[in-house]
């Protein structure tokens, strides 16, 4: 029996990604060794495999389920790499998101991944800036992480670059990784982190959002106690109000 | 003890009055409906509802009940007034057309009880009589002397003569001589001849809306109170008469009441009736800001106990204000009644007894024979 | 005009809140004028006390309510303070700042009180929080029977109490209630804020941290 995975990739994004030779076709093509197919109408990759030959392959299934990570991390994997090997490529653009960049602006002994983060509502966009601030902040106590900057204009890196500015956004993060942070094993890892950055802070917000409600709707609910007090107890507690009275003789 | 009986009657009480052998209060509990409840002055007695008068359509403002004639006039914000009778068992209204296009706010019977007041919020005051041709009580206005809503009206003891409050901050006094109503002689007073409508006085005291004026017993002098927390005392009401005013630190009063010629009580929001008194040279002062300061000890670990309690029952939510009242009305006093029997007051005796009603829905009474030990002890 | 105030704020100038409008001919015709009480205290942390106190004493003074009919209107009984019908019943609008972002407006008339309430929002984010807290209470609006719906122009939330709330509410607990509410919200919306930096820190460590 056999079974067919179709993915679909962001159209905008993938084929932006999938046509440069960049290093993530080489690293599809090397993780799923022929078994890329013609992907159907308004997709942008497929893979055909049959399912009983690989249901015990664990590694297979692992990097078929990170198959997002493997796109949109060939670039990066490709610039670490030569990064790794002393060479460097030159800089280059992806919107991984609509309305959402990341940039990877390789130079002699660094590669800057900077992402240009956003979000519509406002509340996201208040905390988000806030959570970029924090990553500026808390590498200062992480030595070993490599450097990061936040700003809310474009960094000097992305001087000679070409992309659509727009005004009012989240901002942008700059991970200025070197030659240390992605030596051997370090280089997936790191690929992995920076491709999950923008869910993971995404995620983040979330639940701070959910908190801050929470938290809202608790002290809320405590007013409206306050208030409710200034209504007088109800009838029967009352007597031992008068009562009180009678005892004032 | 200060406060004789309470009685926590409705929500609100914004008005109440006593018959002639204090044996029947009149009350209105917040709404359309005035209900007679079997009272006593004694502190102990249990009040029991008897009757319930309806016929307004909105809040009664105002109640008054003859002494002599047994009769209940109300006053409300309907525009109407009724006048009761008790015919058997039950209270008949007549419905007195006041010709008012505004809520009525206040009632008065005049002393001979042949005449009421009401003021009104159409800014004029009428001034009703009976006529007996017509079955009819008939209501003549006192139009465009007041610029704003009439507060309270209150007959001088010689039957033609009425002061008015209003919320244009004054109190003004005017002839409400009826023809034919009232003898001929008594269209003659200290300010000469006088025709109806006639304004003979008026008072621009208060820097706040003015409330509340009463008479003293001889007529000799007047008091209202501004909602400035300022409370006036006008005396020889004549055609020179001397002011004097007083400003507190308190909250705003809201009705007075003169017990004797040397003494008034008046209260209002501070929920406690404060005592003012005359000295020799004509100076009113106050003898006690509350005639509750002198709580005993054990009353006092009491409230403190009751205050912790609270504190307990709270917590969590960091409301820890001990300044709970202490006063036997929880709210605003809005109206202060004499309870004086016809007799005594035919004997014209002082008043020793008033009861005050308010917002926190409370009938007190209270007595100044008690009360004179606590004055007395506070003077030593 | 501004007053400067002693800390123990607004008892001396009860009379003041009290004095109706009407009284003083010049006030006519000038229109409203406002009472503008500045503190310039060099601790700003310890201006929080007077501020409420200060307040608390102003709404004590000022909430002196009773049922007052329409004059102008038959049979109608409105507050007075919305509808502003005859300008003798209201009384002189109070103004107490703690500083340019923090200010209480109280206005009063025979029958009705508003209090606006501008809260501090330093930046976005209190800003945002400040906006959140006041929507969750308009949208409990039915239960907060004092909360304006719409707050004053000018003011992030406005209470209006009437006669009637004074009548079946006992006036010290409703006041503690608008004193509890503007000490609350200031510290709730710090605190939300620091939560929100604190988690940032350490939503960004963990993420570095991973780096090695």
């Amino acid at each position: 029996m056999s079974a067919s995975v179709t993915l679909m990739v962001w159209i905008d994004l993938s084929e932006q990604i999938l046509n440069l030779t960049n290093g993530s076709t080489e690293l599809l093509t090397k993780l799923f060794p022929g078994l890329d197919t013609t992907p159907d109408a308004t997709f942008d990759f497929a893979l055909k495999f049959d399912c009983d030959k690989y249901a015990n392959n664990t590694d297979f299934l692992n990097s078929i389920s990170q198959i997002k990570r493997h796109i949109l991390g060939g670039p990066m994997n490709a610039a670490f790499t030569a990064l790794a090997a002393g060479s460097s490529l030159p800089a280059s653009s992806y919107s991984y998101r609509k309305n959402e960049s990341m940039f990877i602006c390789p130079s002699k002994d660094k590669v800057v991944v900077i992402f240009l983060v956003d979000f519509q509502d406002t509340m996201d966009k208040a905390v988000s800036r806030i959570f970029l601030q924090e990553f500026v902040e808390g590498q200062r106590s992480v030595r070993t992480a490599p450097p990061v900057s936040y700003s809310k204009e474009p960094p000097q890196e992305l001087a000679g670059m070409k992309f659509p500015a727009r005004e009012n956004i989240s901002g942008y993060i700059s991970f200025s990784l070197e030659k240390r942070h992605v030596e051997g094993a370090k280089k997936d890892q790191a690929i992995t982190l920076l491709t999950g950055f923008r869910s993971y802070l995404h995620y983040h917000i979330k639940c701070s959002k959910t908190y801050l409600q929470m938290r809202m709707r608790k002290r809320v609910a405590g007013w409206l106690q306050v208030l409710n007090r200034a209504v007088p107890e109800i009838e029967t507690e009352k007597k031992t109000a008068a009562g009180k009275t009678f005892v004032r003789k | 003890m200060a406060a004789g009986g309470v009685h926590q009657l409705a929500q609100c009480i914004t008005c109440h009055a006593w018959n002639a052998d204090l044996s029947m209060v009149a009350v209105c509990p917040n709404n359309n409906e005035v209900h007679i409840y079997q009272a006593s002055p004694s502190p102990t007695s249990a009040w029991e509802c008897i009757h319930v008068l309806q016929k307004h359509d909105q809040l009664v403002s105002g109640i008054d009940w003859a002494p002599m004639s047994n009769k209940i006039v109300t006053s409300s914000h309907d525009r109407n007034s009724y006048v009761w009778t008790l015919e058997g068992n039950e209270w008949q209204p007549t419905l007195v057309i006041l010709r008012l296009n505004r809520a009525a706010i206040s009632v008065d019977w005049s002393p001979r009880e042949n005449k009421f007041a009401v003021g009104s919020g159409a800014m004029s005051v009428c001034v009703c009589y009976y006529e007996e041709d017509n079955n009819w009580w008939v209501s003549k206005l006192i139009r465009k002397k007041h610029h704003s809503t009439v507060t309270s009206v209150a007959w001088h003891p010689n039957n033609v003569l009425l002061a008015t409050t209003s919320t244009d901050c004054r109190c003004r006094v005017f002839s409400a001589y009826v023809k034919g109503v009232d003898a001929r002689r008594d269209a003659t007073t200290a300010f000469g001849d006088i025709k109806f409508g006639e304004q003979l006085i008026e008072l621009d005291l208060a820097c706040g809306w003015a409330f509340g004026c009463h008479w003293s017993p001889s007529g000799n002098s007047l008091a209202f109170v501004g909602h400035d927390s300022t409370i006036h005392f006008v005396s020889d009401v004549g055609p020179t008469p001397r002011a004097h005013s007083l400003s507190l630190r308190h909250l705003p009063l809201r009705d007075v009441l003169f017990l004797s010629e040397t003494r008034l009580v008046a209260g209002g929001f501070d929920c406690n009736p404060m005592l003012f008194e005359i000295d020799q040279n004509g100076v009113w002062y106050t003898t006690t800001f509350s005639v509750e300061t002198c709580i005993s000890i054990f009353e006092y670990s009491l409230y403190v106990f009751a205050a912790a309690k609270g504190r307990f029952k709270w917590l969590g939510n960091e409301v820890a204000e001990l300044n709970l009242p202490s006063t036997t009305h929880e709210n605003c006093i809005l109206t202060i009644a004499p309870v004086i029997s016809l007799v005594e007051k035919k004997a014209e005796k002082p008043v020793t007894c008033f009861s005050t009603s308010g917002m926190d829905g409370r009938i007190v009474v209270w007595d100044m024979n008690n009360l004179g030990d606590v004055m007395a002890r506070l003077r030593l | 005009m501004e007053f400067w105030l002693p800390a123990n704020g607004a008892v001396d100038f009860q009379a003041q809140v009290l004095s109706c409008n009407s009284s003083s001919s010049s006030s006519i015709h000038l229109g409203f004028h406002v009472l503008h009480c500045l503190w310039h205290l060099s601790n700003m942390a310890n201006t929080l006390r007077p501020y409420l106190t200060c307040i608390r004493n102003t709404l004590t003074a000022a909430m002196c309510l009773q049922n007052f009919p329409c004059q102008e209107v038959e049979r109608h009984n409105k507050p007075e303070v919305e509808f502003k019908t005859s300008r003798e019943l209201l009384l002189n609008p109070i103004l107490i700042c703690r500083n340019e972002a923090e200010k209480c407006l109280i206005e009063a008339s025979i029958n009705s009180l508003r209090i606006s309430i501008k809260v501090k929002q330093a930046d976005e984010l209190e800003n945002i929080l400040a906006k959140k807290f006041l929507r969750f209470l308009s949208m409990r609006a039915e239960s907060f029977q004092v909360l304006r719906r719409k707050p004053v122009q000018g003011y992030d939330i406005s209470f209006l109490i009437t006669n009637y709330h004074c009548e079946e509410m006992s006036k010290h607990k409703l006041i503690d209630f608008v004193v509890t509410f503007m000490e609350d919200i200031d510290k709730e919306i710090s605190e939300l804020k620091l939560s929100v930096n604190t988690r940032g820190r350490l939503v960004a460590t963990e993420f570095l941290r991973q780096f090695t």
